[in-house]
């Protein structure tokens, strides 16, 4: 029987303390909160938080497949709002076809996303950015600038407000891609291959893998997630916006920055990004219970990046040195 | 031999884009009546002007492997907080503006070099944070200007060509002279080229890099003095395409984003390029929608030109 070793035990924690750090800060200031905000603990506004997270969460997770393989994709924003209006358009035609046809064009949009970057050997920020312009353009001209009403009728609704076991649809939604895109990168070839490209793309090309197929097929992978974020808030609501969007590739890269998956690529994971989203969700909600202005949503966003980025970095250089 | 025919390639290149330049314009001159007038060409130089100066920065910080995505909320701050302290008086306003600009160019410049922060990350959340700032500060109304001499400054005119544009050219000049005669200029290029090379050789890379951020926010804060005084208000709706424009400019005139390579000469073709582009665009009454989906694409294309190009040139010296 081993001795309890004080020295060990402290080790152990502070290796605790640092990968769980952000699930930490999650807690803390979830205290924090209900201690200094009487109505933050009541079971509406935890309701409320987590539904607030769906969209972003299903676009999240998506999204770090992609950065994990040390890519990014600005252009979830704008096809966030572009599936979103073709969604609610095909609502009253058909509504199989209001689910096929975003996802369609998302899968689309992401391998063009994934082809221009892989087969010109460009930096995915930059054509990315400049899809969020064409796309953002696309969706204002296929609806003229206008928002587009669905009929709040249809059962094309119950995507999102269904509800099984009381829980809404759409939270069940967020957890089944959660798990889904957890197995792929936990237990799939193609999860392994997406961590090792993201670590060394020149080693995984020597160990043969096909790294632009994969890049792309991750870059693919995005784009459904946010088709699907697309649906569901579409069905939320029945109406849509073509720039429902805008603003939302950098609300997607906080909550995964955030959440501690590197932007350098290799390291990261769906559980990190869903600690993230749920933390900078309940960081907004105090805000707002607190009468925060709504810029400073901003502004706390852009130094959460910051924070991410140089935490990151100090992690790095600490693996490397060792 | 290799260094002529290469530098006979990139002259090419130049020669390129000025003779797309003047087809673009003879086509659209005999297609619109309304083109070859100079109230119209004197519009384009005054367009191209206000992304034009930033572009300068842009050109230096590319050219040392270096992007800054800030730029466009940068000179939105800049010309929201001129617009503020223009209550009292109007240089306050106008060193206000550019102060800041500068500061922010100083921030980004400090990230990037001294906590080591990869400058597209850098200026991403920049860009986030200054938005929020912009919308702070405005809170999301439209500031109007209170001072009557102020929009002079954009819009008075010297022999029916505005101020902006007589600035425009002067500052193309000095930077373009200061990039390619000086130790300054000729560090930045060796740092795109080969950065760790420059490190063994002693050239202080985070003092030039920072150099470059710093003359970026420089400029951010006169475009932004400039685009304040032009329309007298601000607003966070300002700006929003600003970073996606001006490196389709600077890479539209041939600076290549490998780094090491391009010139403020370049650039100059390029924001003219993109202005006529634009000017075009309007004339043509092709819907504001499709502006942003073509500018998108040429964004794209130019891209893979450039990688194109990089490519050509690896396969000649391997």
């Amino acid at each position: 029987m081993a001795k309890f070793n004080v020295l060990k035990f402290k080790e152990n924690f502070i290796k605790i303390l640092r990968q769980q750090s952000i699930l930490f800060i999650l807690i803390f200031v979830f205290i924090i909160l209900s201690i200094f905000a009487p109505s933050f603990i009541t079971i509406n506004n935890l309701i409320n938080i987590v539904k607030q997270v769906t969209v972003i969460g299903i676009i999240a997770c998506g999204f770090t497949l992609v950065l994990i393989n040390a890519d990014l994709d600005l252009s979830v924003g704008s096809l966030f709002s572009l599936t979103g209006v073709i969604a609610i358009t095909f609502q009253q035609k058909s509504i199989i076809l209001s689910i096929i046809m975003p996802i369609l064009i998302a899968a689309f949009v992401g391998f063009i996303n994934g082809y221009i970057t892989t087969k010109f050997n460009l930096s995915s920020i930059i054509v990315t950015l400049g899809m969020l312009s064409i796309i953002g353009g696309i969706a204002l001209i296929y609806t003229n600038g206008y928002n587009v009403l669905g009929d709040d009728k249809s059962p094309y609704s119950l995507i999102a407000n269904g509800e099984i076991f009381k829980i809404p649809a759409h939270i069940l939604i967020f957890i089944f891609i959660a798990v889904i895109l957890l197995i792929i990168l936990r237990l799939t070839i193609f999860g392994r291959d997406v961590y090792l490209i993201g670590t060394n793309p020149e080693a995984a090309r020597i160990a043969g893998v096909n790294v632009n197929k994969v890049r792309i097929l991750s870059f693919i992978i995005c784009a459904v997630c946010v088709a699907i974020a697309s649906i569901v808030q579409s069905a939320r609501i029945s109406s849509a916006s073509p720039v429902a969007g805008s603003g939302f590739e950098f609300d997607v890269i906080t909550v995964v920055l955030v959440g501690g998956t590197s932007f350098f690529g290799g390291r990261g994971s769906i559980y990190n990004t869903i600690v993230g989203t749920l933390l900078i969700a309940v960081l907004i909600n105090g805000m707002i219970l607190f009468n925060f202005p709504f810029a400073f949503q901003s502004i706390i966003k852009g130094f959460l990046i910051f924070i991410a980025m140089l935490v990151d970095i100090k992690a790095r250089t600490r693996l490397e040195g060792k | 031999m290799e260094m002529r025919g290469r530098k006979f390639l990139s002259f090419l290149i130049n020669q390129k884009i000025l003779i797309l330049l003047v087809v673009l314009m003879i086509i659209l001159s005999f297609v619109t009546d309304t083109f070859l007038t100079v109230e119209n060409l004197v519009n384009i130089l005054f367009q191209s002007t206000i992304n034009g100066i930033i572009a300068i920065g842009m050109t230096y910080l590319i050219i040392a492997k270096e992007l800054d995505l800030s730029v466009g909320s940068n000179m939105t701050l800049v010309a929201t907080v001129t617009i503020i302290f223009l209550k009292y008086g109007l240089a306050i306003g106008i060193i206000f503006g550019i102060v800041f600009g500068i500061i922010i160019g100083a921030i980004n410049g400090f990230v990037v070099t001294r906590l080591k922060i990869v400058s597209i990350a850098t200026t991403l959340s920049m860009m986030i944070i200054l938005r929020g700032v912009v919308f702070w500060l405005t809170g999301s109304e439209t500031i109007k200007g209170s001072n009557e001499i102020f929009p002079i400054i954009a819009n008075g005119t010297l022999f029916s060509i505005p101020y902006p544009v007589y600035l425009f050219i002067i500052l193309v000049v000095i930077f373009s002279i200061f990039l390619s005669r000086t130790f300054f200029g000729r560090n930045i290029y060796a740092i795109g080229g080969n950065q760790l090379a420059c490190e063994y050789f002693g050239i202080n890379v985070n003092k030039v890099k920072f150099l470059a951020f710093l003359l970026t926010g420089f400029l951010c804060g006169i475009s932004g003095v400039i685009l304040a005084s032009r329309i007298n208000v601000a607003s966070a709706r300002l700006g929003l395409n600003t970073p996606l424009e001006i490196i389709t400019a600077v890479l539209l005139g041939g600076t290549s984003l490998a780094g090491g390579e391009g010139s403020v000469y370049k650039t100059l073709q390029g924001v003219l390029l993109l202005g006529v582009i634009s000017n075009a665009l309007v004339l043509l009454k092709i819907e504001p929608f499709y502006h942003q989906v073509i500018k998108g694409i040429l964004l794209v294309l130019v891209l893979a030109i450039d990688a194109f190009y990089i490519k050509v040139r690896r396969y000649r010296f391997t």
